[in-house]
């Protein structure tokens, strides 16, 4: 599997290459930093490989961002997934719709007005509402017997704030790959009372406090001028 | 700059990728006991020093009633002054008996009265129950009385619930 993954991404160096080789503008970004509306679309590919390597979780992610002045964006990402504990002596589900609201702060100034590849740091606020199937339990009991029974569903919400980092690449004229790396803290980790879903879709593994995540995302780039 | 960007990019999404494939949802260890023992200590009245001290069985038997058919948990234990019991969480009382000597002695029965409480111990243990003492029952053949020393029965390890004075 190894294998097959680096073989695919030294398919793509190339292409990384050939996006870098365009000089896409000459006129210096500061003074025309809002002449140029930015809003972009994302999709976590990521998502995509996981859910076809794990069967008892999925999540699928997408992400909107607009910039705003100063090397600012605003963000704006949601998504969904479910995930399922299958095990002899405890089997439930739980399922999730989430929400996550930031900025993007861009690291370096851009040298030009079309130069939208960036690094970047940023903050968001995240929320998802969640339900916890029915959980059936067997205890493990092999001394005393056997006893097993049914802990009712439950909804619930919870927040989380995390911190996050990346980077963006405009590998074709509005086509863009990039990546974020995060880490989260829950804010309210007892909601959930004492069995938590194994996974959150948008915050990870849901019996922790904190958790790291990543994306790779796909993007797509509307422009439009604010003025001549 | 861009340059820079893609070098740093491609190397991460590479990283990323990988992780993706090792990423693995087995489920962890359970690595905390989850059936509660009901430590049982058994005493004498020392004369001498006025108190009660620790005093071995010569040959004990402690055979359980109630949980399953009749179950020799120890069988000629020999010179054991702590012996270690379980409650069951399909019931609310279980009986045990008890021999100090297997080659003679008379046989006295305790019966243990409680409440159970499910408890949820995490995703890789799942769940199982700790219990509350609330009373003690027993002949008085052989042994002389017992007594509830702590009612909380769980996994924690190293405190005795009942002593037995003889």
């Amino acid at each position: 599997m190894s294998k097959f993954i680096f073989s695919i991404l030294l398919l793509c160096q190339p292409f990384l290459m050939f996006a870098q080789s365009e000089e896409a503008n000459k006129k210096p970004a500061q003074q025309t930093d809002t002449l140029i509306h930015q809003l972009r679309f994302s999709a976590d590919a990521s998502k995509f490989l996981s859910n076809a390597l794990v069967n008892n979780k999925q999540s699928y992610e997408m992400a909107l961002d607009y910039y705003w002045h100063k090397e600012l964006y605003l963000v704006s990402e949601a998504g969904w997934g479910f995930s399922k504990i299958d095990y002899p002596d405890l089997k439930y589900t739980s399922d999730n719709v989430f929400m996550r609201l930031g900025i993007d702060k861009a690291l370096f100034e851009r040298k030009h007005v079309r130069d939208w590849g960036m690094a970047f740091v940023g903050f968001r606020y995240g929320i998802a509402i969640l339900k916890r199937g029915a959980a059936e339990y067997t205890t493990n009991d092999h001394l005393g017997g056997i006893a097993s029974g049914v802990i009712p569903s439950i909804n619930y919400t919870v927040h989380w704030l995390e911190l996050t980092g990346g980077m963006r690449v405009e590998l074709l004229p509005h086509l863009f790959a990039g990546w974020n790396m995060r880490v989260k803290f829950l804010m309210n980790p007892n909601a959930s009372g004492d069995l938590k879903p194994a996974f959150i879709a948008g915050y990870g593994a849901g019996d922790k406090s904190s958790a790291f995540d990543y994306n790779v995302y796909l993007a797509y780039a509307l422009r439009w001028s604010a003025k001549k | 700059m861009q340059n820079k960007y893609a070098y740093h990019m491609g190397l991460c999404i590479g990283l990323l990728l990988v992780l993706s494939a090792a990423c693995t949802t087995e489920r962890n260890p359970c690595l905390e006991p989850v059936v509660p023992k009901l430590n049982v200590g058994c005493y004498q009245y020392n004369p001498n020093a006025q108190s009660y001290v620790d005093t071995l069985l010569p040959n004990a038997n402690f055979v359980s009633f109630d949980i399953d058919s009749a179950h020799f948990w120890y069988w000629g234990a020999k010179r054991i002054n702590k012996f270690a019991l379980v409650l069951s969480p399909m019931h609310d009382t279980v009986r045990w008996a008890l021999q100090v000597d297997s080659g003679f002695a008379q046989i006295d029965t305790i019966t243990f009265i409680y409440n159970k409480q499910l408890k949820f111990y995490s995703t890789a243990c799942g769940y199982g129950y700790t219990y509350a003492l609330t009373q003690v029952l027993s002949t008085a053949r052989n042994l002389d009385s017992v007594r509830i020393s702590n009612n909380a029965v769980t996994t924690k390890a190293g405190i005795e619930h009942v002593k037995i004075y003889f």
